[in-house]
C-alpha cells in the first residue's frame, strides 16, 4: 500500500430503520439485504465498504440511485451517521471525533458540493462563497477579498453582487463549486455536483473540474449515476449496486475487465475509444522475427506456426524495426532480393503503451500492416492488429467480427 | 353515594388554581409589577407626544414599513407607500375628535361655500384625470372613453367624497364621531404592543426548540392546541384569580390566547427550510448557533413574521374581550356599548378597533414583505 492514503474507509455500513441492533446482528451474520429488509423492516444504504483514496486523486463512486452512493459519501464527513465501520481521513477518525473537533475538520479539510447546490437564497453570490470563511470567524473585508478570487477562478467574475436565484442552474453549480474552493479544503466532496445540469453546460463543468484539478490538485471523491462521466472524471471509479461496491479500478479496469454482469450492462454502449489503450488489446509476446539472424526460410516458418503473414523484425537489442510480409520473404527466398534488410516495411508505424484506440484509429487509415506497440526505447511489446481495434469500437466479440469479414457484411 | 362525594374536573381544576393563587402569590405579584410597568410604560410614551405629532409618527412608521424596498424619498417608494400612510394618517384623525374639529373650524371657517369648491373639486380632479388621458384619442371618441372613462381606483372615488363631506360645513357631521377616542385607541394599542410583545418573547424561542426536536413539538403541539380551543373568555377567570382585576389579568390572558401562532409558524418556517441548504451549511463547519442565526432564521422569516402577524391580530382581538377583566382602551368602550344598548358608541368604539386592526396588520404585513410591487 503507497503511503500517501488520504481517505481510509473500512467495513462501513449504513442501515436506515427502527431496529438497527437487529439488522447489524444480522449484517454480522452475512445475511442478504432482502432478508434484513424483511425481517426487521430495516434498509441496508451501504452494506461493508472498503476503499482507500490517494492523495491527488479524483475517486468516482457510481450507481444507480438507490444504491448507496449518496448516503456512503455523506459519512465522510459524517453529516450521516455510520451504522459501523470506521472513515479515516489522514489521522483524524471522522466517526469517533469529538464535536468541536469534527467542526474543525468540516471547516478545513473538506468543502462539498451538492447536487442541488444548496446555496443560501437570501445572500448574494459573493457572500454565499464566502460563506465558509464566514463560519470559521475570518474577517469580512478579507473573506470578500477571498471570495471574489475564487469567483474568478470559477469564473463568475461581474456577478458577485448577484442573488443567486438570478443565475442559471449551470452558474448556480459554480457558485457551489467556489464555496466548497474558498477554504482551499485538501478534500473536495461532490455528490452528484452536475446531475441536475443539462449535457451541454454539464460536459463544461466537467472539463472545468479537470483543468482545476490540474491547477490545483485536490483529493476528489465524485458521485455520479452517469458512466461516461465517471470514466471521463475518474483516476478510480468504484461501482455500487444495493450498497455493495462491485467493482473498484481504474476506468480501463472497468471496461474491460467489467467484474460482473452488473458492470458489464454499464458498460455496454459506452465509447471505449478514449479510454481503452494500445496496451490492454495488443498482442502480447508476439511471434517476431529476430533481424540479425533469421532467414527466408526461418521467418516462413514462424509465420507458419503462428499463422499469420506479417511478421514484426527486431534488432539485436530488442528494438522494433518494422514489418516482412510472406510475399517478400518468399521473393527473399527465391534470391530476388538480396538480403532481408530489403524486405522489411521500416516505415511502419509504431505506438506506446499507453495510446489510446481513438488515436490508433486515423493511423490504420494510412498502413496495412498492424501496428507495433513499442515502450520509450523503442523495445517491442506487443503488436496490435486491425480485428483488436475494430472490436474496441463496435463492441463485438472477436469472432463475430472475424464472422463478418469472412462472410461479407450482410444487412 | 360514592359519586356525591368525590370531587368533579371543574370543582378540582378551581381548587389547584385557588391553591396555586395562594401558594405562588409572590410570583404573580411579581408578573403584575413587571406587566403594569410594561404597559404604563407604552401607554405613557404613546400619549406623551402631542397626537398630531403621534399620528405622524405612526404614519411615517406605515410609509417606512411599506416602502422600504425602495428608496425612501423617491416617487417609488411614495407610490408604494402612500395609501397606508394616508390611511394611518386620516383613520387616527377620525379617532381624534378634537382634532379634527380644529382643522374642520380652520379650514371650513365661517365660508358656507366651501361645499361649492369642493364640489368642483370634486369634478374637476377626475375630469383633468380623464382629459389627460383622453386628449390623445380624441376626447368625446368611444376610445377616448375607454382610455380615460374609468377610475384608476374607485377608492379615488371615495377620497373625493369624503373630502367634499368634510369640507362641508352641513355634512361634516356625518364624518366626525361624537366623543375622542384618541386616549381609548392609544391605550388599546399599549395594551396590543405589550401582550405581542410578551407572546412573542415566549413563542419565538419555544418555536425553535420544537423545530430542533420531535419530542418537543410532540408536547407543545396539543398545549397550543388546546390553548387556541378553549372560548378565550375562560382564560379570564383565573387570570382575576392570579392578578385581580386591570389591564395585568387581560395581557396575561391574551397572551395566552395568541401565543400559539406564535410558536406554530415559528417552528413550521424553521422546519421548512430546505433540508439541503441545512446540509450545505452543516458540511462547512456550521454550528447549531450558526446554523440557525445565518441559515434557518433568515430562511424562515416570512413564515415567522407571518406568525407574528397573527399573534398581534388575534391579541388585538383578545384585548376587546379583556375589557371584560377592566382591561382599559376601546374593548371598554364597546363593552359599556353593550352593557347600555348604545349603539352609537359601540359603532364608534368597534370602527375604531377595525381602523388598529387594519393599521396594526398593515404595518405588520409590510415589514415582512422583501419584495418589490410589480411595475403595472
Amino acid at each position: 500500500m503507497e503511503d500517501n492514503t488520504r481517505i481510509r474507509i473500512e467495513d462501513l455500513s449504513v442501515i436506515f430503520g427502527r431496529r438497527k441492533k437487529d439488522a447489524k446482528k444480522m449484517l454480522q451474520q452475512n445475511k442478504s439485504k432482502e432478508e434484513i429488509l424483511k425481517e426487521t423492516g430495516c434498509t441496508v444504504a451501504v452494506n461493508k465498504v472498503n476503499f482507500n483514496i490517494q492523495e491527488g486523486e479524483i475517486f468516482v463512486v457510481m450507481g444507480l440511485s438507490g444504491s448507496g452512493k449518496s448516503t456512503l459519501i455523506r459519512c465522510v464527513n459524517r453529516l450521516l451517521v455510520p451504522t459501523e465501520g470506521r472513515v479515516v481521513v489522514d489521522e483524524d477518525d471522522i466517526l469517533t471525533a469529538e464535536e468541536s473537533r469534527l467542526r474543525e475538520l468540516r471547516r478545513k479539510k473538506f468543502g462539498m458540493v451538492f447536487q442541488n447546490f444548496g446555496l443560501l437564497p437570501h445572500r448574494t453570490v459573493a457572500s454565499n462563497v464566502a460563506f465558509g470563511l464566514e463560519i470559521q470567524g475570518m474577517s469580512e473585508e478579507e473573506r470578500m477579498k477571498k471570495a471574489y478570487d475564487v469567483i474568478n477562478t470559477v469564473g463568475l467574475q461581474g456577478y458577485e453582487e448577484k442573488m443567486t436565484g438570478q443565475l442559471s442552474g449551470g452558474m448556480q453549480q459554480r457558485v457551489g463549486l467556489a464555496r466548497a474552493l474558498a477554504n482551499d479544503p485538501p478534500v473536495l466532496l461532490m455528490d452528484e455536483a452536475f446531475s441536475a445540469l443539462d449535457p451541454l453546460i454539464r460536459a463544461n463543468m466537467q472539463d472545468e473540474l479537470l483543468d482545476l484539478q490540474e491547477r490545483v490538485q485536490k483529493t476528489i471523491i465524485f458521485i455520479t449515476h452517469d458512466l461516461d462521466e465517471a470514466l471521463k472524471l475518474g483516476d478510480r471509479i468504484a461501482i455500487m449496486k444495493e450498497g455493495y461496491i462491485v467493482q473498484n479500478g481504474t476506468p480501463e479496469d472497468i471496461l474491460t475487465n467489467p467484474a460482473d454482469d452488473y458492470v458489464k450492462a454499464f458498460v455496454e454502449g459506452v465509447d471505449r475509444s478514449d479510454i481503452v489503450t494500445a496496451g490492454t488489446i495488443m498482442i502480447e509476446n508476439p511471434t517476431f522475427v529476430d533481424g540479425k539472424k533469421d532467414g527466408a526460410e526461418m521467418i516462413l516458418r514462424k509465420m507458419n506456426q503462428a499463422g499469420v503473414n506479417i511478421l514484426p523484425v527486431v534488432d539485436e537489442r530488442d528494438k522494433f524495426m518494422g514489418f516482412v510480409t510472406d510475399q517478400d520473404t518468399s521473393r527473399l527466398r527465391k534470391k530476388e532480393v538480396n538480403s532481408i534488410r530489403d524486405i522489411i516495411h521500416d516505415h511502419s508505424a509504431s505506438v506506446y503503451e499507453d495510446a489510446t484506440v481513438a488515436e490508433i484509429i486515423p493511423i490504420f487509415r494510412d498502413t496495412s500492416f498492424p501496428i507495433a506497440v513499442v515502450n520509450k526505447d523503442n523495445k517491442l511489446k506487443g503488436v496490435v492488429i486491425h480485428s483488436a481495434v475494430v472490436k474496441e469500437v463496435v463492441g463485438r466479440e472477436e469472432k463475430e467480427i472475424e464472422q463478418i469479414i469472412k462472410e461479407g457484411y450482410k444487412i | 353515594m360514592m359519586i356525591i362525594a368525590m370531587k368533579f374536573l371543574g370543582k378540582s381544576v378551581e381548587k389547584g388554581i385557588n391553591w396555586l393563587s395562594v401558594a405562588a402569590g409572590g410570583f404573580f405579584d411579581g408578573i403584575t409589577a413587571g406587566v403594569d410597568a410594561l404597559v404604563e410604560t407604552l401607554q405613557t410614551i404613546l400619549l406623551f407626544p402631542h397626537p398630531l405629532v403621534m399620528m405622524v409618527i405612526i404614519a411615517a412608521l406605515g410609509y417606512y414599513a411599506s416602502a422600504k424596498n425602495y428608496k425612501l424619498l423617491s416617487r417609488e417608494g411614495w407610490k408604494a407607500g402612500r395609501f397606508l400612510t394616508l390611511f394611518i394618517f386620516f383613520g387616527l384623525l377620525l379617532l381624534e375628535r378634537r382634532m379634527l374639529l380644529k382643522i374642520v373650524d380652520t379650514v371650513v371657517m365661517e365660508f358656507d361655500y366651501w361645499y361649492i369648491i369642493a364640489l368642483i373639486l370634486v369634478i374637476f380632479i377626475p375630469g383633468y384625470q380623464y382629459y389627460k388621458k383622453a386628449k390623445k384619442s380624441g376626447l368625446f371618441s368611444k376610445s377616448g372613453f375607454e382610455a380615460g372613462g374609468k377610475f384608476k381606483h374607485p377608492i379615488q372615488f371615495v377620497v373625493l367624497l369624503l373630502a367634499f363631506l368634510f369640507l362641508s360645513k352641513k355634512y361634516v357631521g356625518l364624518i366626525v364621531m361624537q366623543q375622542s377616542y384618541w386616549e381609548d385607541t392609544m391605550l388599546t394599542l399599549a395594551l396590543v404592543v405589550a401582550s405581542a410583545l410578551l407572546a412573542l418573547v415566549i413563542g419565538i424561542p419555544l418555536g425553535i426548540w420544537a423545530s430542533r426536536s420531535d419530542r418537543v413539538e410532540g408536547t407543545v403541539r396539543p398545549i397550543l392546541d388546546f390553548m387556541q380551543t378553549m372560548p378565550p373568555f375562560v382564560y379570564l377567570i383565573p387570570a382575576i384569580l392570579f392578578f385581580s382585576v386591570g389591564n395585568v389579568p387581560g395581557v396575561v390572558a391574551t397572551v395566552v390566547f395568541s401565543l400559539p401562532p406564535g410558536v406554530r409558524l415559528t417552528n413550521l418556517g424553521i422546519r421548512g427550510v430546505q433540508p439541503n441548504v441545512v446540509e450545505a451549511a452543516r458540511s462547512f463547519g456550521s454550528s447549531d448557533r450558526q446554523l440557525l442565526y445565518k441559515v434557518q432564521l433568515p430562511l424562515a422569516k416570512p413564515t415567522i413574521l407571518a406568525g407574528v402577524n397573527q399573534v398581534i391580530m388575534l391579541a388585538l382581538s383578545m384585548v376587546v374581550i379583556a375589557s371584560m377583566v377592566g382591561a382599559a382602551g376601546l374593548g371598554q368602550a364597546v363593552y359599556k356599548g353593550i352593557l347600555t344598548a348604545d349603539v352609537a358608541l359601540g359603532f364608534e368604539a368597534g370602527l375604531g378597533i377595525v381602523l388598529v386592526a387594519i393599521l396594526l396588520d398593515r404595518v405588520s404585513q409590510e415589514i415582512g414583505n422583501t419584495e418589490r410591487k410589480s411595475e403595472e
